[in-house]
């Protein structure tokens, strides 16, 4: 086929009415984009004008290095100060069914004291079961009805007086872990007291509940008393775990923490731990021979993770114990 | 019947894209469940971009070569519905989120492509856009009828109001508006079947009279004859 042949053919038309049209379609979006482009910043004030009705406000991005940001079941992740109303918007996240929530919590304050929760937003959805959907807006509305000094909000939890049946008991629940986090977070934020984790550089402490925690030394034996967070749709779990010098649990006990029939379910393994060493428990964590998905992962889960959090900061509790702290 | 008259009433009711000829039963589904509201908008950004895309593609129909004219085709449908995205999140930031992925799913609809193919190019730029927006107005009245029906019996509102406690939480989940979905086909069938019979019967009646008034006319005119 010559040049000439070639420019007159099919194949030529095809490619060049095509090539025309992706070129005419590229202009007529990077013009239209010009014009209609959505900044980071424009889309963060929509977002702030959402919780406050649509008003303009200003906020002051807080700084939260330092701080201890895992409370109440929950990740505060942002922490903003709204100079027009003198209040605290948080950024919070707890995990749902199959991955993080991310909310938003308008803290109202008097000076230093919450006096109320203003507006509950979500977010960001990185939960694959997308059953949040089904959490309608008037349940949002309830954070701030319902608001009293103290009040833990428990709408997710089956066992709970208050468990408002949306078909979404682990979004519900990540929810009010958010904001029951963001509650407590801003009180101990704008009081100024000390915001810091205990349980900072200990291994296996995402799911310990590091204000209920304790632990005594008697010579090379810790006696542990592990309070761990809920892991809806299981409860807290509270286990007394024995470890020696051999660095094995020698003895074990729980309180289960599970809901509905999932007690039963939980895998041997995690029932009895005693005589098991950190790398049983890794391996259990890791679900090596079946151990933690048996039909009550989550309470499995919080029974290997305490193990492991006996077992794996053995020797720095020891120490620390020599030392004298 | 006038031609327009025909493409619109075919669009709207005989070959309604949702209850007729089934086609985008994915962003139906997933819309109805979520609110009224937001499936008038999928509804109405699928009118705008059916409506479009059929003129465009009208316009060009003879400048398009055969080879190539479902690549064209998709870019030129891609382009109208970045549009349509940049507009509503620039300008209706809630339904831009309440649309969420299935906004930029209306690239592969089919009702878009499919009326592309089967009328667009084939026929005027004039007739095409009546097309576009017969099938997206018979999109959008479907999915907005259902989504009230969805809306009302699983969160007892209508449009985001509040109009009873009482609510069926399975109609604000895929199997309620399946369901849903389902019984409106059902019922829009039937309708449209109870119609067209009782034309039929009308059309039957008017022949069969006009057939006798013949007859008696010839009738008449061969006593006629014979008393002449």
């Amino acid at each position: 086929m010559t040049v000439k042949q070639f420019f007159k053919s099919t194949a030529f038309k095809c490619i060049a009415v095509l090539l025309s049209v992706l070129l005419v379609s590229g202009i007529l979006l990077a013009i239209a984009w010009g014009f209609l482009e959505v900044t980071d910043e424009e889309r963060f004030n929509r977002k702030i004008g959402a919780v406050y009705g649509g008003e303009t406000v200003t906020s002051v991005e807080q700084d939260l290095s330092g701080k201890n940001l895992s409370v109440s079941g929950a990740t505060i992740q942002k922490l903003w100060y709204i100079e027009e109303k003198e209040d605290y918007l948080v950024q919070a996240a707890s995990r749902g069914y199959g991955g993080d929530i991310t909310c938003w919590i308008a803290v109202e304050m008097q000076g230093t004291t919450v006096t109320g929760i203003g507006k509950v937003l979500r977010y960001a959805v990185a939960d694959a079961a997308e059953l949040i959907g089904n959490i309608g807006a008037d349940v949002y509305d309830l954070f701030s009805e319902d608001y009293t000094d103290g009040k833990i909000f428990t709408y997710g939890d089956k066992t709970s007086s208050e468990y408002i049946g949306t078909g979404a008991s682990y979004s519900l629940t990540a929810i009010c872990n958010c904001v029951n986090g963001a509650v407590e977070f801003v009180k101990a934020y704008a009081s100024g007291a000390e915001i810091t984790d205990p349980l900072e550089g200990y291994e296996y402490n995402s799911f310990i509940d590091e204000k209920k925690t304790n632990w005594t030394v008697s010579g090379e034996e810790i006696t542990y008393t592990i309070i761990t967070e809920a892991n809806s749709p299981a409860t807290p779990f509270t286990l007394t775990i024995k470890v020696d010098g051999t660095k094995k649990i020698t003895a074990y006990s729980y309180v289960d923490g599970s809901t509905e029939s999932y007690g039963n379910q939980m895998a041997q393994a995690a029932k009895d731990l005693t005589g098991k060493s950190l790398a049983d428990v890794q391996g259990y964590l890791n679900n090596a021979g079946g151990e933690l998905n048996t039909g009550a992962t989550r309470s499995n889960e919080l029974c290997y993770n305490a193990a492991a959090f006996a077992l794996a900061n053995y020797e720095k509790i020891i120490s620390a114990a020599k030392e004298g702290n | 019947m006038n031609k327009y008259k025909k493409i619109t009433l075919d669009g709207i009711i005989f070959s309604n894209p949702t209850f007729m000829l089934v086609l985008g039963t994915c962003p139906t589904l997933a819309m109805i469940k979520s609110s009224a509201m937001s499936a008038a908008g999928m509804g109405l950004c699928v009118l705008v971009v059916l409506t479009l895309s059929n003129m465009i593609i009208s316009a060009l129909r003879k400048v398009i070569p055969n080879q190539v004219r479902i690549p064209c085709y998709i870019v030129i449908i891609a382009t109208l519905v970045t549009l349509v995205q940049m507009v509503l999140e620039k300008f209706l930031p809630s339904l831009y989120d309440s649309l969420g992925t299935f906004l930029a799913l209306i690239v592969v609809n089919c009702i878009v492509l499919g009326r592309a193919e089967a009328f667009a190019n084939k026929h005027t730029v004039v007739e095409s856009a009546l097309d576009g927006i017969a099938n997206g107005l018979g999109f959008t009245i479907a999915l907005t009828v259902m989504g009230i029906v969805c809306e009302f019996l699983g969160s007892g509102s209508l449009f985001g109001l509040k109009i009873m406690s009482f609510k069926i939480a399975m109609f604000s989940s895929p199997a309620g508006a399946f369901i849903v979905y389902g019984l409106s086909i059902a019922l829009f069938t039937y309708i449209i079947d109870v119609f067209q019979r009782s034309r039929r019967v009308k059309a039957n009646k008017i022949a069969r009279e006009n057939l006798l008034d013949s007859r008696a006319a010839a009738n008449n005119g061969d006593v006629t004859e014979v008393n002449a």
